[in-house]
């Protein structure tokens, strides 16, 4: 199986995030990033499948931040066949764009499958994984939990609510966006990602400007005020046991 | 032979060494010595076979020669923590010598003088030596003797270190009772030996009725006097049965000695000679790709150390890791090493090469000879090389094998998760790099940036002091201390990432030379002269991995700066005891500074048995902190909380000089319900109230 | 201003959150069409519709992306709305994309408002809700997907027309996608949607020993554990314990949150509850937002202290 792993890097969920001037944007300048959580979820995925049933993992990645090279270095030491930055300075890209860029990428590899994450927190104009699958006419099933081969094709839980999941069984080629894998994220040492990057395995391509666009204007970003609703309880551990004791009871 | 006893004058003192045996059983005794020493070479040779295997590193001197011949003869090491044990092995070590030595010198002056350069003339085991020497040897013998039945006696109250039983499987689903036997035998044979001597030389002298000088051979002498009874001829005949099966059990005895417990009496004194146990402050770098299933993933010296062992089970016993249930001993660590070792050379123990069928398993050394929870459950607190007495350096050991697990990606659960946060922001809490310095917000006083501007101390705060609540609190009275005190401190800010100490100690050199790669270079870029830590950890790398020996703890700088003054502190009241961290007790080697910050502060001092270099590790180092703990039976750090309670009601005070022991002792005063019974307090702080310094609440 | 609702229904019932984007429709003020894809007889439950477009088809009798996905994206290019609304769910993420692409119409996601005040614009929530976003739809048509919460549900259930028409099935010539089974949680564990107070652990809980402090609280209070996903991710609790939008709603009396950071996907399942009390030590923590009272500081001193006052 030959499979194509979209990976992306979103600001670190533990930072603090701050605006910029402008009040549409973050402030970039410092801001940390890390590998978007659901990625690293469908290159483990990816790596499984491989595994299991052979065949190879393509991983792609764009953006300038550093973070991009070592994930994708990182994705090499994992077992990923090739490694490829798509262009030398894109970003900030809506999803729509990255989507056409992921597209253009992939459409020639002859991948049985696209795996990316479900979800990043910076999508605020679609998921690019199901975006990638419109884009190509591909079938798709997001909210992936599990993929096992099945006579030629996949055989793909997806889950709901409530604990409830649906198995689906669908043809090659297609786009899963993946919540979970069957097992967590492996880790790597940081000594083979050091010699992934002494390796040069790393290709770096080049990619027409996108033409896509989110066809949306941010007017405004703020933080929202957090504790708003909440009344506060002050005091120490004692005090509050005090209280939420009796809240508890009013309550009941 | 029989020339012999045509030279001795009429009363003069000696003897004839193969009286009455005919040259048959002369030549039949030395073709039979003959096989037993080819043996005994042959056993060695295959042993040092094997060493020979293992990677190279260079430790011989003559230095370490003369340290261990000293510690051998005084038979110091055995007897850490137990001096009585240390004075029986005293007398069964220098009786073996004296004995296998008067064996020596009978065969030198008979065979090799008398016989082989066929000078009588020049024979020596005669008159006044002869007295002297049978009064040593005799006197040495019953030392023997007793030394050996003492240990017997030992082994026979059941001593919880001599128990074999493993903690990594079910109870008595391994079998170990070869090992036992190999004790037993051992313990029997030398004293059949020492006894049957004493049994000889009663004979002897009862037959060859009782010459005037024999009364320097105290022992056989009163045998003597109690086969007399027998009759020279009686005695005679008995003396000939006893010479052979003496004979016998001895070349039996030597042929025996690699092939059995009793090799620890050649290995262990090269061990000794050959031990470093810095090895453990500063780890070994990364030795390349060598397949981790061969005797090359091991050095020469580990390879002596897994044949060193006695089973002794001290170290077994003093193990934080295997006191709270973990699956972790280090004797069996060891011997499971020594099987597969000697498996993979061909090499048998004359009781068969253990019961473990493991070492067979393919799934490698770390993970599957040696199982990974095993490998995780070790705290790298180094009790078990300081205890053990020959030379044995467990923790590069298991460090090494647990860079085979990181490099398969086998990592303990939560481990992934702090290298991960390390990775990302050069801390362990998965907090932004930027706020690492944000406990000096709330320290009231100004603490300096040695990034840019020179500061006379460079304090290399460390992950816990900067980043843990509880801990924040105490770097916070450092730095008002400091200030109090008029030193010029600074700290690197953000720059500053986990030393590493423990990453490395976890397995991950990828990630540890990248932290100490970047501290170093942050480190070129400040300028300071001297430089301190909060954490016994960090302390470590920076002395030993990060090559700077002058780097202080601070309370060695506390220590000086009350002993000179600059704080001078009132009288507290009470009475505390004092935990020593392992990586400035053991590891540093600092016993004594807090001790004196302590008693400065005019609390009473009670300490707990396990303390100093005996201190019992509270479970968070070797990255454990990092790792569920939700397996154990009881916690390290709990079991050390009930000895400090056990001290008695009035001792309110558990003192600790490392953040980490402060996180954890904290937690367990809480979940041993001892809150407001035990204090956990720094030492630091405990200065600080002893100053009567007056700070404004914290919130 | 007119607007397409497309409604998801599981096992012969409707989400709640297909309800809260009626309401938004109706707040919209414009008529609001709503797309069925299932049986004609679960149309009259769209109390918020003014008209309902079945599409009836045994292909289409369980959701399957594929097949949903075509059959949405054929209406709006027929009907052609202003406004597009799609409930942010596992079947929203499905749908929504293939509408954007195949009509051309911008897509919001993570939206918590739509309005139509002189052009289209939207608020939505980004970086796990970190941060609030307004932007503003020049086109003035666009597909919006809501985040739960964003309306009450209450008021998509009534004030539509509530006509309904059935309209022919779309191509569904080519599906590359089968569906084989729904599988429902093992069961045998405490229901916690029936519980009336809930000690409620997340990540803060930090390891799972400690879980027993929060089952000694709960059973002091007559209650039950229920957890965030992190903590089934790590096993220590079953997946019927877990809150939020993978796992259950509920809406307990009471539900104590310690060490629950309230991520979106948690808030979902949670917010209704009657009485919400939060602890955490991070007082920036999300969840402070939906809870009526809080507390920051550290659960594992407030823990044992609590037990022992309602014990």
């Amino acid at each position: 199986m030959n499979i194509a792993v979209l990976l992306r890097v979103v600001p670190d969920p533990v930072e603090e995030l701050e605006l910029s001037s402008g009040g549409t944007d973050l402030d970039r300048d410092f801001l940390g990033f890390v590998v978007n959580e659901f990625d690293e979820h469908a290159l483990e995925e990816a790596l499984l499948l491989k595994e299991e049933a052979g065949g190879s993992v393509t991983a792609f990645a764009l953006g300038t931040a550093d973070e991009v090279t070592q994930m994708l270095h990182t994705a090499l030491a994992k077992g990923a066949a090739s490694a490829i930055k798509l262009g030398d300075g894109l970003d900030p890209l809506d999803a729509h764009a990255q989507a056409e860029l992921f597209a253009e990428a992939v459409k020639g590899g002859s991948f049985d499958a696209v795996l990316c994450g479900v979800q990043a927190s910076d999508e605020l104009d679609g998921q690019v994984a199901m975006l990638l699958a419109a884009r190509l006419g591909l079938p798709h099933v997001s909210v992936v939990v599990g993929v096992r081969p099945a006579d030629g094709g996949l055989r793909v839980t997806k889950e709901y609510w409530a604990g409830i999941t649906a198995e689906f069984r669908v043809d090659l080629p297609v786009v899963l966006g993946v919540q979970a894998a069957r097992q967590p994220p492996r880790y790597v040492a940081v000594a083979k990602i050091r010699e992934a990057q002494q390796s040069g395995a790393l290709q770096e391509i080049d990619v027409t400007a996108p033409m896509s666009a989110s066809g949306l204007r941010v007017t405004a970003m703020r933080i929202p005020e957090t504790a708003e609703g909440a009344e506060m309880i002050t005091g120490d551990e004692i005090a509050a046991a005090d209280r939420i004791a009796e809240l508890i009871r009013e309550a009941r | 032979m029989i020339v012999g006893a045509a030279l001795l004058g009429e009363n003069e003192a000696g003897r004839e060494t193969f009286l009455n045996l005919g040259p048959g059983s002369v030549l039949a005794f030395y073709l039979l010595a003959l096989v037993a020493i080819l043996v005994f070479l042959s056993g060695f040779w295959f042993r040092l076979r094997k060493y020979r295997q293992g990677r190279r590193v260079g430790r011989l001197s003559w230095r370490r020669i003369e340290r261990a011949l000293v510690d051998l003869a005084s038979q110091r090491t055995i007897g850490k923590r137990d001096p009585l044990v240390r004075a029986a092995h005293f007398f069964v070590f220098w009786g073996f010598l004296v004995l296998l030595a008067a064996t020596t010198i009978i065969a030198i002056d008979e065979d090799v003088i008398g016989l082989f350069l066929g000078r009588p003339d020049l024979q020596f085991w005669r008159g006044a030596f002869y007295i002297g020497y049978s009064l040593v040897v005799d006197v040495f013998s019953l030392g023997f003797i007793a030394g050996l039945l003492f240990l017997a006696w030992r082994r026979r109250q059941r001593p919880y270190r001599l128990n074999y039983a493993r903690v990594d499987r079910e109870q008595g689903s391994s079998d170990r009772r070869g090992y036992t036997l190999d004790d037993r035998a051992f313990l029997i044979i030398l004293l059949f030996l020492g006894l049957s001597g004493l049994l000889l030389e009663g004979f002897r002298i009862a037959a060859t009725e009782f010459p005037d000088f024999e009364v320097a051979s105290v022992g056989g002498w009163l045998v003597g006097l109690l086969t007399s009874g027998l009759g020279p001829e009686g005695n005679e005949m008995a003396r000939i049965v006893t010479w052979w099966i003496h004979a016998v059990t001895a070349l039996g005895f030597i042929a025996s000695i690699p092939y059995s417990k009793a090799m620890h009496m050649v290995v262990d004194v090269a061990n000794l000679a050959l031990t470093d146990q810095d090895s453990a402050r500063r780890l070994p770098d990364a030795n390349g790709k060598v397949a981790a299933m061969q005797l090359k993933a091991f050095t020469v010296k580990e390879l002596l150390d897994f044949d060193s062992c006695t089973k002794c089970g001290r170290c077994h016993e003093v193990c934080p890791a295997r006191a709270s249930g973990a699956p972790l001993s280090p004797r069996d660590l060891i011997l499971d090493l020594r099987e597969w070792a000697d498996a993979l050379s061909g090499i048998n123990l004359w009781y068969g090469p253990g019961a473990e069928p493991r070492h067979q398993d393919t799934a490698g050394l770390a993970g599957g000879v040696i199982a990974a929870e095993t490998l995780w459950a070790c705290t790298t607190c180094m009790a078990c090389m300081e205890v053990c007495p020959v030379g044995i350096e467990h923790v590069p050991t298991i460090v090494g094998l647990r860079r085979q697990l990181v490099d398969k990606g086998e990592m303990a659960p939560g481990l992934q998760t702090a290298f991960q946060a390390l990775t990302r922001a050069g801390n362990s809490f998965g907090q932004p790099a930027k706020q690492r310095a944000r406990w000096t917000k709330g320290a009231q006083v100004e603490v300096k940036d040695a990034r840019v501007q020179p500061v006379e101390w460079l304090w290399f705060v460390g992950d816990y002091a900067s980043y843990d609540p509880r801990a924040q609190q105490v770097s916070q009275t450092v730095a008002r201390l400091l200030e109090r005190a008029g030193t010029d401190f600074g700290i690197l800010f953000d720059a500053e990432h986990n030393s590493g100490n423990d990453v490395r100690r976890a397995g991950e050199e990828g990630l540890f030379e990248m932290l100490r790669d970047h501290n170093q270079a942050a480190l070129a870029a400040a300028s300071y002269r001297q430089i301190f830590t909060t954490d016994p950890h960090t302390l470590n790398a920076l002395c030993h991995e990060y090559g700077i020996p002058e780097a202080m703890h601070y309370t060695q700088l506390l220590d000086r700066l009350v002993a000179s003054g600059e704080l001078a502190l009132g009288p507290l009241e009470g009475k505390a005891t004092y935990h020593d961290p392992c990586f400035l007790g053991r590891y540093a080697e600092e016993y004594e500074a807090p001790r004196r910050l302590i008693k400065a502060t005019g609390l009473e001092l009670i300490e707990m048995g396990r303390c100093r270099e005996n201190s019992f590790c509270c479970g968070a180092g070797g990255g454990r902190i990092w790792m569920d703990d939700s397996g154990l039976a009881e916690r390290p750090s709990e079991n050390r909380i009930r000895e400090a309670v056990a001290l008695g009601d009035d001792v309110r005070y558990f003192v600790v000089a490392c953040p980490k022991d402060l996180v954890m002792y904290s937690e367990a005063v809480r979940s041993t319900g001892h809150e407001g019974r035990l204090e956990v307090v720094d030492v630091a702080q405990l200065l600080e109230r002893a100053l009567e310094m007056e700070v404004a609440p914290v919130g | 201003m007119n607007v397409l609702v497309l409604t998801e229904h599981l096992q012969g019932s409707f989400t709640d959150a297909t309800f809260e984007a009626l309401a938004v429709g109706r707040r919209l003020g414009g008529p609001v069409e709503a797309v069925l894809a299932g049986p004609a007889s679960m149309a009259g439950q769209l109390g918020g519709a003014d008209t309902v477009l079945v599409v009836e088809d045994p292909a289409l009798e369980s959701f399957i992306p594929e097949a949903h996905a075509r059959v949405f994206a054929a209406l709006v290019a027929e009907r052609e709305p202003e406004v597009v609304l799609v409930p942010y769910t596992s079947m929203g993420m499905d749908v929504a994309s293939e509408v954007s692409m195949r009509c051309g119409l911008p897509l919001v996601s993570y939206c918590t408002d739509v309005r139509v005040d002189e052009g289209l614009s939207a608020t939505c929530r980004l970086y796990a809700g970190k941060i609030e976003v307004d932007v503003d739809v020049p086109g003035g048509r666009g597909v919006f997907a809501m985040l739960s919460g964003s309306a009450a549900a209450a008021d998509g259930r009534s004030g539509g027309a509530g006509e309904v028409v059935k309209v022919a099935t779309p191509d569904l010539a080519g599906l590359r996608t089968r569906f084989e089974r729904l599988v429902e949680p093992a069961g045998g564990d405490v229901d916690i949607t029936a519980v009336e107070v809930l000690v409620v652990v997340g990540r803060g809980i930090e390891s799972k020993d400690n879980i027993a402090q929060a089952e000694a609280l709960a059973a002091a209070l007559g209650g039950a554990v229920a957890c965030s996903r992190p903590i089934v991710d790590q096993g220590w609790l079953p997946k019927t314990r877990q809150v939020g939008k993978s796992g259950l709603t509920v809406k307990p009396k009471v539900y104590l949150a310690l060490g629950v950071s309230g991520a979106p996907e948690h808030l979902e399942g949670m917010r209704k509850a009657s009485t919400i009390i939060a602890v955490n030590k991070d007082p920036k923590a999300p969840i402070f937002g939906v809870a009526h009272y809080g507390w920051v500081g550290d659960l594992f001193e407030l823990i044992p202290e609590l037990t022992v006052k309602v014990g």
